[in-house]
């Protein structure tokens, strides 16, 4: 590579760096800024429009019910998505292309049909769900599904499907062979699977604004109504807290993962091909 | 034959949710639409007015051009940003520069889209650090189409990575040592070999800006309204027949779209390499 | 660690297809108990498909199979008294190699000392002690072999199957692992299978062997027997190296076959002739023991012995292993003399000599 074309690669990817950090970071810098409007540098640091943040009701009231919500939809996801996964990535039936097409399909609608779909289905079949943590985690599923089987199936798609047979072979029952051999290989897929099934559904917009009435919201969607109105030091905190929030969360899972020596280790070192 | 009916036991719930979900939504979605009464009732009386008034409105059709339009900028504009950004990652190749690269570039999917689009607003609103730089495009189509980019942008990177890191590095050294410049190792190499992963980048992109909700909700200011804003504001003005309506339009245009591009992928198949 | 009871394996009839085609045909065996066997064949044969009807992972669509007498053919690969040792191994990535041993003793319920004495002790039969603790990504691949089949042997199986167990070892380790599997085999009085294409492991450990082709059972025999006597010229072909003649036609006192005579045979009862590359000679073209010509293409020397390339009349490739200092260089034209008692007479029955 000539000096030319690593100066404008480095050129090309600070731009994209600066691009892509540059709206999360001035919400970051407002959220601690004495500043009411940010305009240029921040003129002081301040905790105050975190502990309004921490403290106005809205806010408090939707960061319990998103948890709600997304750990539901994530266990219900999970409990729906692992196991299909398993069928689909094994083949075992017949059809299984087209169940892997029906798992996948929810990416293909959009989320805002998605959620009006819900909205009808709720206001015509089954008016108590409405507004619930239930309601809502049920149509967060759908987002979910199709990440789920994906990520996890691509783990199971990693496997060499001899250890299962070894296991089988060494004695060992179906069941067993799923919880000792194959679960503790795609540990990895999994978490990450649940990681982001949770955030995911933490960070739903789009759908969740059609299904809850606007006092009582999750927190996303709670910062949204806010900004339809307006815009102001508390909303930056909210965001910053939810930015922080998100990354750790992602941070701390890549952590344990490596820590747990996960990375790298895989079916991959002794598989073999059958002849 | 035990086997098979294990599978099925397994892969039947998750099924049977994806199953009653789609039919309930879809059936619910084309009997609001074909409705004019503004009831929750199951069934009401067939009416095509709904439909006639909607399709014979100019209004959608300017919206549903709108949305086409902010679906074409923006997909072409993230390609444009993602494949030379993808190259860079790919030729980084200190490990923990790349490691840090890929978070910068994946880590705002786990940010919520309403935070990030708030990140925007404060960026480009007069005053703001990039105010007097982008004059006037806070709350009209540019400032729209920048924070769709910025929220498109990785998943248009992740299909052209992975296409590109699947082109053999020997191709290119062998297409040097016959004597192809760079540009050319390019133009006839890298690119045709990579069209796949940028279809698919471009497809992602296109049916997500589509369906975008909070974005052009929140930095629209009222003059950019897409598809996807309609259904939601009918719905507060208790329109739920032409919500209906609108929303079968959206998921129409959102199928319609996948499709061409599945076409185009197909078409180009060929040039996939073979190893 | 003695097997309590070695079991014979018995294959009677048993049919395999995968959309339509038949992986195995009709295949019948009878695997003698405390034996060392190899199912040997090219790929595609079927030896694997059988192997793994015999462990279970698989099932019949047509035919039975038997372990020590009794009728298996429903026992799920779980709860029958065999082991398979996969050809890549198949180690649990995620478990030390004590647990991967330990792992189908917990299976069975076996634990406490009685579990770790089972362990230590085939820890120390495929010496491994020393590597209990390590997980399998460090070990190399002889040594996860060796780790594979203690896994295997631990739950002391009546029968232990054998996947292409030596196939991912360099050729040097293949040789030493060849010995080990004998020595294990005798040490355990343990029936093994061993499924392989290499015809010089199977006839270095096997007691019998069975050569398998397209789904069938060309002959099984022990190995001396498939050397000398040769039942199809398939297995003339594959077991050895060999010099086969066809085109055969009757000659005054004798038949000929590729421009060779091969006096006193009847050319009705056979349809191909066999001649083991080391009992060729080579003599002067006009001698009156020339059964036929050819020319020397090229001469190669391997230490013990010079491996001949010869091209005869008709154009057929032949080999001829000489001991080394034998003056023979490429060009010369030589006469080819052999006993009569190193032709093998392939019998007519042989329909498939066509192919």
């Amino acid at each position: 590579m000539t000096v030319l074309q690593r100066a404008l690669r480095t050129c090309w990817l600070a731009a994209c760096v600066v691009f892509i950090t540059a709206p999360l970071l001035i919400v970051l810098v407002a959220s601690v800024s004495t500043d009411h409007v940010l305009t240029g540098p921040p003129s002081g640091f301040t905790l105050r429009w975190l502990q309004e943040a921490v403290t106005y009701e809205p806010f408090r009231i939707g960061f319990v019910y998103s948890v709600q919500v997304a750990a539901v939809a994530t266990a219900v996801a999970l409990a729906l998505g692992v196991p299909a996964a398993y069928v689909i990535a094994r083949g075992g039936l017949p059809g299984t292309g087209v169940l892997r097409s029906l798992f996948v399909a929810p990416l293909s609608m959009p989320r805002v049909v998605t959620g009006f779909g819900f909205f009808v289905l709720y206001a015509s079949v089954f008016p108590t769900a409405y507004g619930t943590v239930g309601g809502v985690a049920l149509a967060h599923v759908l987002l979910l599904l199709p990440f789920v089987v994906a990520l996890v199936g691509s783990g199971l798609a990693n496997l060499d499907p001899s250890l299962e047979e070894a296991g089988r072979d060494l004695g060992a029952s179906s069941s067993q062979v799923f919880l000792r051999v194959t679960l503790p290989q795609i540990r990895m897929p999994l978490a990450i699977a649940a990681v982001f099934a949770f955030l995911t559904s933490f960070d739903e917009v789009d759908t969740s604004v059609f299904l809850m009435p606007p006092g009582v919201t999750t927190l996303p969607v709670a910062i949204f109504l806010r900004l339809e109105q307006n815009q102001d030091p508390t909303t930056s905190a909210v965001s910053s807290l939810m930015i922080v929030g998100s990354l750790l969360l992602a941070g701390l899972t890549a952590l344990a993962l490596r820590r747990s020596g996960l990375f790298g280790a895989g079916g991959r070192l002794n598989r073999g091909a059958r002849t | 034959m035990r086997a098979r009916r294990a599978a099925a036991a397994l892969i039947a719930p998750g099924t049977a949710y994806l199953v009653l979900v789609f039919a309930s939504i879809i059936a619910l979605l084309l009997s609001y639409s074909a409705r004019t009464e503004q009831t929750a009732a199951l069934v009401a009386t067939l009416d095509w007015g709904t439909w006639r008034s909607v399709l014979g409105d100019g209004y959608t059709w300017s919206v549903v051009g709108t949305t086409l339009r902010l679906g074409v900028t923006v997909s072409v504009l993230t390609v444009l940003i993602a494949y030379p950004l993808a190259w860079c990652i790919h030729t980084v190749r200190r490990g923990w520069q790349a490691a840090a690269l890929l978070f910068v570039v994946f880590s705002p999917i786990l940010v919520s889209v309403v935070v990030r689009t708030y990140g925007w607003a404060m960026l480009l609103r007069d005053g703001g650090p990039l105010g007097p730089l982008f004059e006037g495009w806070l709350y009209h189509e540019p400032g729209v189409v920048i924070a769709l980019v910025h929220v498109e942008l990785p998943f248009a990177v992740f299909p052209i990575l992975a296409s590109i890191r699947s082109v053999p590095a020997d191709l290119g050294e062998a297409a040097a040592d016959l004597g192809a410049g760079p540009l050319r190792r390019f133009t006839r190499v890298l690119l045709p070999l990579t069209v796949p992963g940028v279809l698919s980048g471009a497809q992602l992109v296109f049916a997500l800006t589509i369906s975008a909700f909070a974005t052009p909700a929140l930095l629209g200011g009222g003059r950019v309204t897409v598809l996807a804003q309609t259904i939601y504001q009918n719905i507060q003005l208790l329109q739920w027949p032409t919500a209906a309506a609108q929303a079968v339009i959206l998921l129409v245009l959102a199928l319609l779209v996948l499709s061409v591009f599945g076409l185009a992928a197909r078409l180009v198949g060929g040039g996939r390499v073979t190893r | 660690m003695g097997s309590p009871h070695a079991s014979s394996v018995e294959a009677v009839g048993l049919v395999r297809r995968f959309d339509g085609t038949a992986a195995l045909d009709r295949v019948s065996l009878r695997i003698p108990e405390n034996s060392f066997y190899c199912l040997l064949g090219p790929s595609g044969c079927g030896k694997t498909t059988l192997l793994r009807l015999i462990a279970g992972l698989d099932t019949p669509d047509e035919g039975r199979v038997l372990i020590g007498g009794r009728d298996h053919t429903a026992t799920p690969a779980h709860r029958r008294p065999t082991n398979l040792v996969f050809q890549s191994g198949a180690l649990f990535p995620h478990m030390s190699v004590r647990d991967n041993i330990d792992f189908g003793l917990r299976s069975a319920g076996v634990r406490g000392p009685r579990a770790r004495e089972r362990v230590e002790e085939s820890l120390e039969l495929v010496a491994m002690g020393e590597f209990a603790d390590r997980m399998p990504q460090t070990l190399s691949g002889g040594q996860r072999q060796r780790v594979a089949i203690a896994r295997s042997l631990v739950k002391r199986p009546d029968v232990l199957l054998l996947d292409e167990p030596l196939s991912a070892l360099d050729l040097s380790l293949q040789l030493h692992m060849r010995r080990e599997l004998k020595r294990w085999q005798q040490e355990t009085g343990t029936t093994f299978v061993c499924v392989t294409h290499n015809q010089a492991e199977a006839m270095e450990m096997a007691d019998e062997i069975a050569v398998m082709r397209a789904g069938r059972i060309e002959q099984a025999a022990a190995p001396e027997h498939l050397y000398e006597a040769p039942a199809t010229r398939f297995v003339a072909d594959f077991i050895g190296e060999n010099n086969v003649f066809t085109g055969l036609a009757a000659d005054r006192g004798g038949a000929r076959a590729d421009h060779v005579f091969f006096p006193g045979v009847d050319a009705d009862l056979v349809s191909a002739l066999a001649v083991r590359p080391e009992r060729i000679r080579l003599v002067d073209p006009g001698a009156p023991e020339s059964a036929g010509t050819a020319r020397v293409v090229t001469v190669g020397f391997t230490g013990r012995t010079l491996r001949i390339g010869l091209t005869n009349e008709s154009g057929r490739e032949l080999l001829a292993e000489l001991p080394a200092g034998t003056r023979v260089q490429a060009g010369d034209t030589v006469g080819l003399a052999f006993d009569p008692d190193a032709v093998v007479r392939i019998p007519a029955r042989d329909t498939e000599a066509a192919a």
